[in-house]
């Protein structure tokens, strides 16, 4: 895979989840942390975009290697975002901003230092790899150093937060706190490498590093460029998933209501003709439904309303009809749930039929009808649109008729 | 054992809900009681949390540290003419009751119903007649069912309560993102604070 289509599709992701952010945030999400949570997801994005060899081709005829120390520049107000998000998990909020100013100072002497190192060196043009020149030139071992000190302390710091979390965390959370913690790991073995490398250089006089014509070409490229792209990749997609995660579960659902809705409607035809009450009203009813959250609730209500119209029929049940209704089902060869729901659909029609011409059965008895199962919604809403459909299939009026 | 109802009125579902909506205060606008609503479900959400899996049972048991009181519920058979749920409120304990003979999800909504009466603080008024009241509980005095609350009246409190169920019993329905009983409290406090940056 070509380094540049790497980082740039990395840079990509990055600015898609600052921006799914920033939406969150015009749509009312005012969370203090969604500002650090930007930051490093804007940073994060622009240190992939300086960082790619084609951007640097560019970037470079500016400065020698100016795209590298952008790009390092940007890393490390990323690692700030992830030390300033700390400071939410560690304290209350109301302390944070006073206690991020010590850690937004030591950014500043960080990016000061790299800053001054830098310029006092001669980097080559081109893609900005110091290999080779770390022993003859010390700053640009300074440099170095100081950003993966810098950014090893934050991702320390994720790691153990997200390792700490993920026992107690569920769902959405807890799949983002392994990818934060995964991204942490190799962002780690990226950094050790780094570190190992510079250090092993200014001692034996060793390249260090060497070009990478594709991210995973040697084991060195892996370390060195395929390494922290993917730790990119996962550790803003953990800090993504927990929130998209259940977004994108409610929209799966509300298509799933939408369409509950519409089965039940031969249901809650039949009794809403029957029982007109059964309708709540209400003093200056919603608008029509369109969002998925008031398509979920309205199927809600209507679940209830069923619900409360069944409960108001039961007095018209009467068990010689129920055993007619079985006898029918056996005859019209039904098994199973379809059975069932053929036989709960004959006894609504006629105890709808029944109320309309009010022949309550006179031997009713509250203590024969057992309470029905379905304790949830899901199960419910499984039911009831399986009677309404058998409502429209009227296979046992049929049976009757032949 | 606490005194139990035998039976209880449910205007809810033998009066007209078209005609009760008359009687309720035009200027009273959807959306303001949906806000209040929200506000009520969202304090006392905070408080107590929700069980998962959901547990009615495990609710009310949280229900009552947070306020203080036992709540007791009592099952009762509906028939034509009687309540489908019911609150009493007595001096040291809460009971409620609901029908059984309904599915396990519209018992849970009966009684969410009752809770939100109780949550709101909603007053009610006696709706049955002395004699009414020594029939289905002789073992109460009929002073003991000063507070109690029809299921759906059709006025504004009604509304309350039947709007807070539905926002409680919807909001079961969404996954815990957390775990915290099985950790100890300072580590469940720093769970909380991850869940609030990186959860929804």
């Amino acid at each position: 895979m070509g380094v540049s289509a790497l980082f740039l599709s990395t840079g990509f992701v990055a600015f898609l989840i600052a921006g799914y952010r920033g939406v969150l945030r015009v749509r009312g999400q005012r969370k203090p942390t969604e500002f650090p949570l930007m930051v490093i997801a804007v940073a994060l994005g622009f240190a992939f975009v300086f960082l790619a060899p084609a951007s640097q081709a560019f970037e470079s005829e500016l400065a020698p290697s100016l795209g590298r120390l952008l790009s390092n520049v940007c890393t490390l107000v990323a690692a700030f975002g992830c030390l300033h998000l700390m400071l939410y998990v560690s304290h209350p909020a109301e302390q944070v901003p006073a206690k991020v100013r010590i850690r937004l100072i030591t950014l500043l002497i960080a990016v000061g230092v790299m800053v001054v190192m830098f310029f006092a060196s001669s980097p080559p043009t081109g893609t900005g790899i110091f290999t080779g020149l770390y022993r003859s030139q010390p700053t640009l071992a300074v440099y170095t150093l100081v950003y993966a000190s810098y950014l090893g302390s934050a991702v320390v710091d994720l790691a153990a937060l997200a390792l700490r979390s993920i026992r107690g965390a569920r769902a959405w959370l807890r799949l983002g706190m392994l990818l934060i913690a995964a991204g942490c790991v190799l962002a780690a073995g990226y950094l050790i490498e780094k570190v190992i490398g510079v250090v092993s250089e200014l001692i034996t006089a060793s390249p260090a590093e060497s070009y990478c014509p594709s991210a995973f070409a040697t084991v060195g490229c892996t370390f060195a460029v395929g390494m922290p792209a993917l730790a990119v990749l996962l550790i803003t997609l953990g800090t993504t998933l927990p929130t998209l995660g259940p977004r994108l579960e409610h929209l799966i659902r509300g298509l799933w209501h939408r369409r509950s809705l519409r089965r039940l409607r031969p249901l809650w035809e039949t009794l809403h003709e029957a029982l007109p009450d059964i309708v709540l009203a209400t003093p200056d009813p919603p608008p029509t439904p369109s969002l998925t959250g008031e398509i979920s609730e309205q199927l809600y209500w209507r679940v209830i309303a069923i619900r409360d119209g069944l409960l108001t029929l039961q007095p018209y049940r009467d068990p010689a009809d129920t055993r007619a209704h079985r006898d029918q089902a056996d005859a019209a060869g039904l098994t199973g749930r379809r059975r069932a729901a053929a036989i709960e659909a004959a006894g609504i029609r006629t105890t709808v039929h029944r109320r309309r011409h009010d022949m309550p059965f006179r031997g009713y008895s509250v203590e024969g009808n057992a309470a029905a199962e379905h304790g949830d919604l899901t199960s419910e809403l499984s039911w009831l649109t399986q009677v309404s459909d058998a409502l429209t299939r009227d296979e046992l009026r049929r049976v009757q008729q032949s | 054992m606490r005194p139990c109802f035998s039976q209880a009125r449910c205007v809810r579902l033998a009066l007209a809900r078209s005609t009760r909506a008359e009687g309720v205060n035009a200027a009273v606008q959807w959306s303001a009681l949906r806000a209040r609503c929200h506000q009520r479900v969202d304090d006392l959400l905070q408080r107590t949390g929700i069980p998962y899996p959901w547990d009615i049972n495990q609710f009310l048991d949280r229900l009552e540290r947070h306020r203080g009181r036992d709540i007791d519920l009592c099952a009762i058979s509906w028939t034509v003419g009687d309540s489908c749920g019911a609150w009493q409120q007595h001096d040291d304990h809460d009971v409620i009751a609901y029908a059984d003979n309904t599915s396990g999800f519209h018992q849970d909504h009966i009684i969410l119903h009752e809770i939100g009466h109780m949550i709101s603080q909603h007053r009610g008024r006696c709706v049955l007649s002395q004699d009414e009241a020594h029939r289905i509980a002789p073992d109460l005095a009929p002073a003991a069912f000063a507070h109690l609350l029809e299921r759906s009246t059709g006025d504004v409190e009604e509304y309350e309560a039947e709007t807070i169920a539905s926002l409680i019993h919807q909001r079961v329905r969404v996954r815990p993102q957390l775990v915290i009983d099985v950790v100890p409290p300072a580590a469940a406090q720093r769970l909380s604070r991850v869940e609030y940056i990186f959860g929804g």
